[in-house]
């Protein structure tokens, strides 16, 4: 049974949500009557809530019940109810929609092993009785999904999510990728970031066969701004840095670091198709794009670039773009952004270490190739930076899809025969699997092979 | 007026003559910028947008497209 404390900011109402088990909504139903000493009735469809006593909700498997979680968990522990009553947590004071800040209620379930019925907080007064209306339900409505979210996809990745808060080794984004237990390194792939250039003057570098390139006008392939170093490092960087924690997933692959994006951070499509082109002729595995341009809703993809990557999955290249970063959840998403939205593509989307999507991360919104293909980690990522730096820890989609490409890479060094659609199939149909939406997260958050 | 940079997506069955479709784009008036050949593009500048409808009417054209610039933030920026 997990027991969630409230994890928006807005209020409780005294009451508690009960999560049954499917087939256990009988003896669970029981056992809360009995915990609390009154009758829940089954719902009819026209509730107004009883003075006393809850309303059991039978297609969804959820009781709403006129006591505070604290003496609902008692249910939990008895005979009848032990092993029927899923979770209980605080009813929520809901409100419309607006942009409240959305705390994830992983935390809660990270400490659950230890003490899995601790008594509830104390929770806010409860509401008058009397008016609920359509209103009320459909508040309700998204307080059980929050309740069934909460248990299904948070439990997915908890165990992941536990043991990835402790980065002394690994960076999490390698430890829920399960990197850190792959025997892969990428040897024999060339994988191409293209990017705002590489520091190769960097420490953790020394010894790997590197090649450079700039296709920005009077700019050396030297890294002028750190992104195109960070992005460099989550996908390609060493096993064993000079300073722990590792945040390299390749640490053997050859890198080639194109440079696309100027010292300022702008970049044009000239740059970037003659970036692929220069990858593609020296049979690079893998393309890391973190870069893009903004799209509308209803906006087509590039006919050029998709063609183009047609063209590199043909000839052995998979190109790996990010998202973009334009939206402001909850209240604000947007499309996919140029060139990740072109269905030969693929688009990475960002989440974090709670297994949440990232705030920023964009929305397949638009069809026929906007989708999100897979995500990775991309909040709070340590990486490298240009001397004399040496490393930095920041955010974005440009952060989850050097994930995604190192781990390519590892998939075509453990598969010689994936190459292009084929590559990007096997990451695709590795990825686990979370109960968030696939507009959101594709098929999931990357895994190493 | 300023000259606008265009690539052009070269159909997948004039790719092996990629460099006779580039010629013929020049002669139609293209500044001709790079020829990709492994992917099938050619970059470059035309004068206006109605001269981008030249270009797409040169044999062996697929699509042509205005570039597009794109931008990161700056390398202080916590979301990048």
């Amino acid at each position: 049974m997990e027991i969630n404390e409230a994890p928006l900011s807005g209020g409780t109402t005294g009451r508690s949500l009960v999560l049954f088990e499917e087939d256990g909504a009988e003896a669970g139903l029981q056992a809360v009557q009995e915990a609390i000493g009154f009758e829940v009735a089954t719902a009819t469809g026209d509730e107004s809530m009883p003075a006393q006593g809850g309303v059991f909700f039978e297609s969804l498997g959820v009781a709403v019940v006129d006591a505070p979680p604290d003496q609902v968990v008692q249910a939990g522990v008895s005979a009848a109810g032990a092993g029927a009553i899923l979770a209980v947590e605080p009813e929520r004071i809901v409100y419309a929609m607006e942009a409240r800040q959305y705390a994830p209620p992983s935390n809660g379930h990270a400490r659950l092993p230890e003490a899995p019925l601790a008594p509830m907080p104390a929770t806010a007064a409860p509401l008058e009785a009397g008016g609920r209306s359509a209103e009320y339900l459909r508040g309700y409505r998204e307080a059980v999904l929050h309740l069934t979210d909460a248990v299904g996809a948070e439990a997915a990745v908890a165990e992941a999510i536990v043991a990835a808060v402790d980065e002394s080794q690994a960076t999490w984004g390698l430890q829920v990728t399960k990197v850190v237990n792959c025997c892969r390194t990428g040897r024999g792939i060339r994988v191409a970031v293209l990017d705002t250039g590489f520091d190769e003057q960097h420490p953790d570098y020394a010894g790997r066969t590197i090649t450079t390139r700039s296709f920005i006008a009077g700019e050396a392939a030297q890294d002028g701004h750190g992104h195109g170093t960070h992005c460099i490092g989550s996908a390609l960087g060493a096993k064993c840095p000079g300073v722990r924690p590792r945040y390299g997933i390749a640490y053997e692959s050859e890198i080639y670091a194109g440079k696309v994006l100027s010292n300022a951070g702008s970049g044009s499509d000239t740059g970037i198709l003659a970036g692929i082109e220069w990858a593609v002729q020296n049979k690079c595995a893998v393309i890391s794009m973190s870069l893009g341009a903004a799209t509308r809703p209803g906006q087509k993809f590039s006919q050029v670039y998709e063609r183009v990557a047609r063209r590199a999955q043909q000839k052995g290249t998979l190109i790996i773009a990010a998202a973009g970063n334009e939206s402001r959840r909850p209240g604000v998403v947007n499309p996919v952004g140029h060139p990740a939205n072109c269905p030969s593509i693929m688009a990475v989307a960002a989440m974090d270490v709670q297994g949440a999507v990232a705030r920023f991360s964009n929305r397949g919104i638009n069809p026929d190739g906007g989708q999100i293909d897979i995500a990775g980690p991309g909040v709070d990522v340590h990486s490298s930076w240009p001397v004399p730096t040496r490393y930095r820890r920041i955010s974005g989609t440009s952060m989850a899809t050097p994930h995604v490409a190192g781990i390519a890479a590892l998939y075509a060094e453990a598969d010689r025969s994936a190459r292009g659609a084929a590559l990007g199939r096997l990451l695709t149909a590795n990825a686990q699997r979370l109960q968030l939406s696939s507009q959101d997260v594709g098929a999931g958050m990357v895994q190493a092979p | 007026m300023a000259p606008l940079e265009v690539t052009i997506l070269i159909a997948d069955d004039h790719v092996e003559a990629i460099d006779d479709v580039a010629a013929a784009l020049q002669s139609a008036g293209l500044r001709l910028g790079q020829v990709l050949a492994a992917t099938g593009v050619v970059t470059g500048a035309v004068e206006d947008a109605a001269a981008m409808e030249t270009m797409a009417a040169v044999e062996g054209v697929a699509a042509v497209e205005p570039v597009q610039e794109v931008f990161i933030p700056p390398p202080d920026a916590p979301v990048q």
